[in-house]
């Protein structure tokens, strides 16, 4: 037993020695650190007549986000009760199939798929809602189906008890049951689509991180400072919102 | 009060002769298990009459919730037939088991109501069974189904004694107060045989004596029930006749005074 776990430890340490070789810059010395640190300062103060302009674009990145996790929550959530294996809402193979796909929907990085909507659909914050919606609905697909079959079952029977279609059954048996789950996952994906809305911005797919990298790229250091800063507030007053929502609609 | 109410007062026959609501006839259930098989009911032969009020006993596993279960159609035998007001089951379509279930209220040991919704739209929900998903989901969401259904939930909130309480959450109620609200819903559906699984289970003697009572009361103005109890003083108080059931058998069949020591010995016996 403790030959195994010192094997495990070895095994542990090896890989994270080889992981940080992999990821060393080739040529960093101490200098090029603190010349780096010292370049820093060309980034203060931050230059604010373009401070408008990246609210505005936050606040498309902030649109983005809110539509990939309310579409995705609207597909998703009709959806998990479909794939539910206890409900039996639908055949088998349609559940299966359905299951698969939410699999698929996940395992689709949203950057990637961005990649593909941004040529198909153009440049812009659209492809990224359509990018997040995507993912969304297989997040929340899985996640509440998985809930769906853990939620007591008791008021559904109830119901189709009483002739009710399992449908109406399971709208009024067992959502609300789930919806305390429903609405902590709805706004933990809306923090998440914020920092991802921000990530899809700059490979082109608009709001403030394609402001953001067209600052970087253009030598704007102050107007990056303004950009970061507005992102600090877009993603605290988000968390700020989140967390009170939560508050009021869960703990009910 | 409320002695005109259709909801509470269902019609009885007009002839002497009994009109039946459920028969079941050479009625099995095999439940699949890792052990292969398990006989939940065996040759369960039952005729059910309007206005009986039926209490099922028996030991836990006796097969009580399941037979109860079969009445409403929720479990498939696996043989034997069930009729439901001289119609047989067994070839029935899923609109015509709705249609079935829409006439048979139920009430459960743990209430099964929305515990963070208020009496009124709990009781609402007993309408259900014959709306579609939509009408429904917008009756409820309004809080207003129509006329003659918020007419039919107030009576039964009133004949019941929970009308004051029903804008509160049920939550907020006593377990007895819950038992009536679940019956309320069941009511409100107007059906002609109620069904209670366990229903004063969880429930003080005090609570649980209300509810027999309530139950008592329905059965009087014409309602058929059919109820799973534990405890056989109780089913003797209340009942018209009690069925035994154990390991998934019959081993009594008959009016209360019938059921001796002998035989509540047999059918509790370790």
């Amino acid at each position: 037993m403790r030959l195994a776990g010192l094997r495990t430890t070895v095994l542990f340490m090896t890989l994270i020695a080889w992981s940080m070789v992999s990821i060393w810059p080739a040529e960093l010395g101490i200098t090029d650190v603190v010349d780096g640190i010292a370049f820093l300062g060309n980034w203060i103060p931050p230059e604010t007549s373009g401070v408008m302009v990246s609210v505005r674009a936050s606040l498309i990145t902030m649109a983005t986000a809110f539509l990939g996790a309310s579409f995705g929550l609207a597909i998703g959530l009709p959806c998990s009760l479909v794939a539910s294996l206890k409900l039996r809402l639908s055949p088998f193979p349609v559940v299966t199939a359905l299951r698969a796909s939410f699999v698929v929907f996940r395992s689709l990085p949203e950057i990637v798929v961005a990649l593909i909507f941004l040529v198909v659909f153009g440049p812009g914050a659209f492809a990224a809602m359509l990018a997040m919606t995507l993912h969304n609905t297989g997040v929340f697909a899985k996640l509440l189906s998985d809930r769906v079959d853990e939620a007591s079952n008791g008021t559904f029977e109830a119901l189709v008890s009483i002739g009710a279609s399992r449908t109406t059954a399971a709208a009024f048996g067992i959502l609300p049951e789930i919806w305390p789950t429903v609405v902590a996952q709805y706004f933990y994906r809306l923090e998440v689509g914020v920092r991802a809305s921000i990530a899809l911005g700059l490979i082109g797919a608009g709001g403030i991180g394609q402001q953001l990298i067209n600052h970087f790229k253009t030598f704007q250091y102050r107007e990056v400072t303004t950009d970061v800063i507005v992102i600090m507030l877009l993603i605290g007053s988000v968390d700020f919102l989140s967390v009170r929502m939560q508050r009021k609609y869960v703990q009910q | 009060m409320c002695s005109n109410n259709p909801i509470l007062n269902p019609q009885k026959p007009h002839s002497d002769t009994p009109v039946d609501i459920v028969t079941m006839s050479g009625l099995a259930v095999l439940f699949q298990s890792r052990n292969g098989n398990v006989a939940a009911l065996k040759d369960i032969v039952i005729r059910v009459s309007q206005g009986d009020f039926v209490s099922i006993i028996g030991p836990s596993g006796a097969g009580k919730s399941t037979l109860l279960r079969c009445m409403n159609l929720l479990v498939a035998p696996t043989a034997g037939a069930v009729s439901f007001r001289g119609v047989d089951t067994r070839q029935l379509t899923a609109s015509s088991r709705r249609n079935i279930r829409r006439q048979t209220g139920m009430i459960f040991q743990r209430h099964q109501l929305l515990a963070r919704f208020t009496v009124r739209q709990n009781v609402a929900m007993g309408l259900f069974g014959k709306y579609t998903f939509w009408r429904s989901a917008v009756g409820f969401l309004n809080g207003r189904f129509d006329d003659k259904d918020e007419q039919a939930i107030d009576s039964v909130l009133r004949e019941l004694g929970i009308y004051e309480k029903q804008h509160q959450r049920v939550d907020q109620l006593s377990g007895g107060q819950q038992q009536r609200v679940a019956i309320a819903r069941a009511m409100v559906q107007s059906p002609v045989l109620l069904l209670a699984d366990e229903p004063i289970a969880s429930l003080d003697e005090g609570r649980a004596a209300d509810v027999m009572q309530n139950l008592l009361e329905l059965n009087r103005k014409g309602l058929t029930v059919v109820c799973n109890l534990h405890d056989v003083d109780i089913a003797k108080k209340y009942s018209s006749r009690i069925i035994a059931l154990r390991h998934g058998k019959i081993l009594f069949d008959g009016v209360p005074d019938a059921l001796s020591q002998e035989i509540r010995e047999q059918i509790f016996a370790l």
